[in-house]
């Protein structure tokens, strides 16, 4: 049973080339992280977004169109980047 | 009502306010009603006297700032100074800022990450200044948004520790009991900068106003405001 197992595992040819080498798995598992990294930035744009929200309720001032413009620009940035570090990177 | 006060002419939450407020009463007559209630700042407060009423929200010293108003603002309430960190206390996170943004180019120097494909070394400067864009972000916000706020009637610390959470603690005027100026340090004598306690009989016994400008001049401002308040007392005036 055993040697049936080991031969079937050692006859099967590797499913996806990024198991292929450990330099691929080592770029996969990196490119992981730069997408799971730049997800939760896009959710902490987003707070900050509601931050400015928050705040802008609070003390009602002049600037505070400027500063939402600012986190807006901020979220774009954050959501083009995001889509780069999935698709292209 | 003197003209110099344009924090009266609110937009946002507190228009929606007035406009629901019961008690309505006709701008002629709340006009009447509040020269009789109360004197303009200037007619008590020489710190006050000297100072021009200001549009310039950016600042961290704004004296009768005009077209600024809080959200617990009450309706005959007028804000007298609004109060923020001094520049130079912020000084840490700036440069922190600017040591975070030198970085990625000392990497380069030594070579550490030059077994890295180009993309994922493109990825790597564009995520760092991302996150050095973020944190700047979030420390100039903290800045703007947490202030002091001096009004004829009270004393407002406007607190936003964290993402979503906001603290606005206030007292009145005539529950102050005790005011010190302090300022320690060089930089703060040089930079006229410093704190301000303010001990009281409210609900929250003791407010610090930390780091803001002209230490001496807020104190003196806050002890002719507790003057004025116990002048409206004795001849009537109090609302």
């Amino acid at each position: 049973m055993i040697n049936l197992f080991q031969a079937t595992i050692s006859s099967q040819p590797f499913a996806s080339p990024l198991l292929a080498s450990p330099e691929a798995l080592f770029y996969g598992f990196l490119k992981v992280i730069f997408v799971v990294g730049a997800l939760l930035y896009l959710i902490f744009a987003v707070l900050i977004i509601r931050q400015v929200g928050l705040m802008s309720r609070t003390i009602v001032t002049g600037p505070s169109a400027l500063l939402k413009t600012l986190v807006l620009a901020h979220f774009f940035v954050a959501g083009v980047v995001f889509l780069f570090f999935t698709f292209i990177l | 009502m003197p003209e110099i006060f344009d924090s009266g002419d609110l937009q946002g939450d507190l228009k929606t306010k007035k406009e629901n407020s019961p008690a309505k009463v006709s701008p002629k007559s709340k006009k009447e009603k509040s020269n009789h209630w109360h004197r303009h700042v200037d007619d008590y407060s020489n710190v006050m006297r000297s100072e021009k009423a200001t549009e310039d929200h950016f600042s961290w010293y704004i004296p009768k700032p005009k077209r600024m108003s809080f959200s617990e603002q009450e309706q005959d309430e007028h804000l007298i100074l609004v109060l923020r960190q001094h520049p130079i206390t912020q000084l840490k996170w700036f440069l922190l800022a600017v040591v975070l943004s030198i970085m990625p180019f000392l990497f380069i120097t030594t070579g550490m990450f030059n077994f890295l494909p180009d993309r994922f070394y493109l990825a790597g400067f564009i995520g760092w200044y991302l996150l050095v864009a973020g944190y700047v972000i979030e420390a100039l916000l903290k800045w703007f948004y947490n202030v002091y706020i001096i009004t004829d009637e009270r004393i407002v610390d406007v607190d936003f520790h964290s993402l979503l959470s906001r603290n606005i603690s206030s007292a009145k005027i005539d529950k102050i009991e005790d005011v010190t100026a302090i300022t320690t340090g060089f930089l703060a004598a040089v930079f006229d900068y410093g704190k301000v306690e303010i001990q009281t009989a409210a609900e929250k016994r003791e407010f610090e106003f930390g780091g803001i400008p002209n230490p001496n001049r807020v104190a003196t401002l806050i002890n002719e405001l507790l003057l004025e308040e116990e002048l409206e007392k004795v001849e009537g005036r109090v609302r």
